[in-house]
């Protein structure tokens, strides 16, 4: 079991990471806003300029399948969290601890395989 | 208490509280859904200072994640519903918003005047603390644990059951036997 | 290290944006939003106390709430989404059957 050291710091490379990840994109689309002609025409201002033009409603409704998909992602997701702490502690337990995570996946997979029965992981 | 670990707090503080508030008073659902992801962002970050390592990746694989996502999904699937240009709130709004003013200033006050212990926690390494919490889970917490589980069950169930209701009859299911036999999906 | 007390007034504070939220706003979406304010609130001070208290149950409960909230969100939104295919509104003050 690694141990790292306490110390808030570790996060140091995060947030170097993410204020480098928005100062590029902000510089960029400064420096390209800087250099660029500026020169609008009706063709240009149009949704696509080489394409057809669009029809109807841009706001229109989805494929309530996405919502399934979704679904699925964020029940397995809390499975992960689950699982993770778990992963770091059943050594110490032992078969204790595998049999309750055994139970725990099987009554999860009972779910994935009714979805899968009543074709909610098929793309219609 | 040092000046960087109060400037931190302060900042976090102000990317979780100002989105917030505009979630409550964005007049476009879509703009409200999108402000929830700096709120996310900074309680994943206060869960960070308050060394609670575990639930600062929780919080961004789940609420920023998941949860955001499956909530878009549900503004995309419903999003005519209502009218952008009419007001999203009800006439309750200058009331309840006096009302909860109150609230969040008596419970500030109470939380300021309450005597509080000294702490004496040092906080550990995350690895440390992320086995004790697995300990937990697995030895006092074992049963909440499974019902947990059977909990994800249900919403899972009830939530297919409720998306898939609607598309006619339902389909009967196939016979186990086809499941096992390889042949995928059942139908 | 900064003191728990304020970890407690941010909470709350945020408790209450998502209070104001659920009184006030007619989408029930939106609404769902305001729970998870709500929600994540009352995670900020579970932890915020766990450490306070040097205890794991705060943090337990942190995780058993993520359960809750991931089950909550999926079957709500799963409601909304078919009333509003069966009705055409999913205004909150217009919904006032248990049944249609």
């Amino acid at each position: 079991m690694p141990v790292t050291a306490p110390s808030s710091s570790e996060y140091l490379p995060i947030i170097v990471f993410t204020l480098v990840g928005i100062g590029f994109v902000g510089a960029t689309l400064l420096f390209s806003r800087l250099i660029q002609p500026h020169a609008p025409s009706k063709a240009k201002n149009s949704t696509y300029e080489c394409g057809v033009a669009p029809t109807g409603n841009a706001w229109q409704q989805f494929n309530p399948h996405y919502y399934l998909f979704a679904l699925l992602f964020v029940v397995f997701d809390v499975e992960a969290a689950f699982l993770y702490p778990w992963a770091l502690a059943y050594r110490r337990v032992g078969m204790y601890a595998v049999g309750e995570m055994i139970l725990f996946v099987v009554l999860l997979g009972a779910g994935l395989v009714y979805a899968w029965r009543r074709g909610a992981l098929e793309w219609e | 208490m040092d000046t960087a670990s109060l400037l931190v707090f302060i900042s976090l503080g102000v990317l979780t509280l100002v989105p917030a508030l505009f979630v409550v008073n964005s007049r476009s659902i879509v703009h409200a859904g999108f402000w929830l992801l700096p709120c996310f962002l900074g309680v994943a970050g206060l869960y960070a200072a308050l060394e609670a390592h575990f639930f600062f990746v929780t919080q961004l694989l789940i609420y920023a994640g998941a949860i955001l996502v499956l909530v878009l999904f549900a503004l995309m699937l419903t999003r005519n519903a209502m009218n952008p240009t009419e007001s999203q709130s009800n006439r309750l709004k200058p009331v309840a918003a006096l009302v909860c003013t109150a609230f969040a200033a008596g419970s500030t006050f109470i939380l300021v005047k309450h005597p509080w212990a000294i702490t004496t926690d040092t906080p550990k390494p995350a690895g440390v603390q992320t086995e004790a919490l697995g300990n937990a889970l697995i030895q006092n917490y074992a049963v909440p644990f499974e019902v947990a589980s059977l909990l994800l069950l249900a919403a899972l169930i009830g939530a297919i059951v409720l998306a898939k209701s609607d598309r006619g009859p339902v389909p009967e299911p196939a016979p186990l036997a086809d499941l096992t036999s390889g042949t995928a999906g059942g139908e | 290290m900064v003191p728990t007390s304020y970890y407690m007034i941010l909470s709350g504070i945020l408790f209450t944006i998502g209070v104001l939220g659920v009184l006030v706003k007619r989408n029930p979406i939106v609404i769902f939003m305001c729970i998870e304010l709500m929600l994540n609130a009352a995670n900020i001070a579970f932890v915020a106390l766990g450490r306070h208290f040097a205890q794991v149950n705060g943090q337990m409960y942190v995780i058993f709430a993520l359960a809750v909230a991931a089950a909550e969100v999926s079957v709500g939104l799963g409601i909304i989404v078919s009333i509003f295919r069966t009705r055409e509104s999913i205004n909150v003050d217009e919904m006032n059957l248990m049944k249609f």
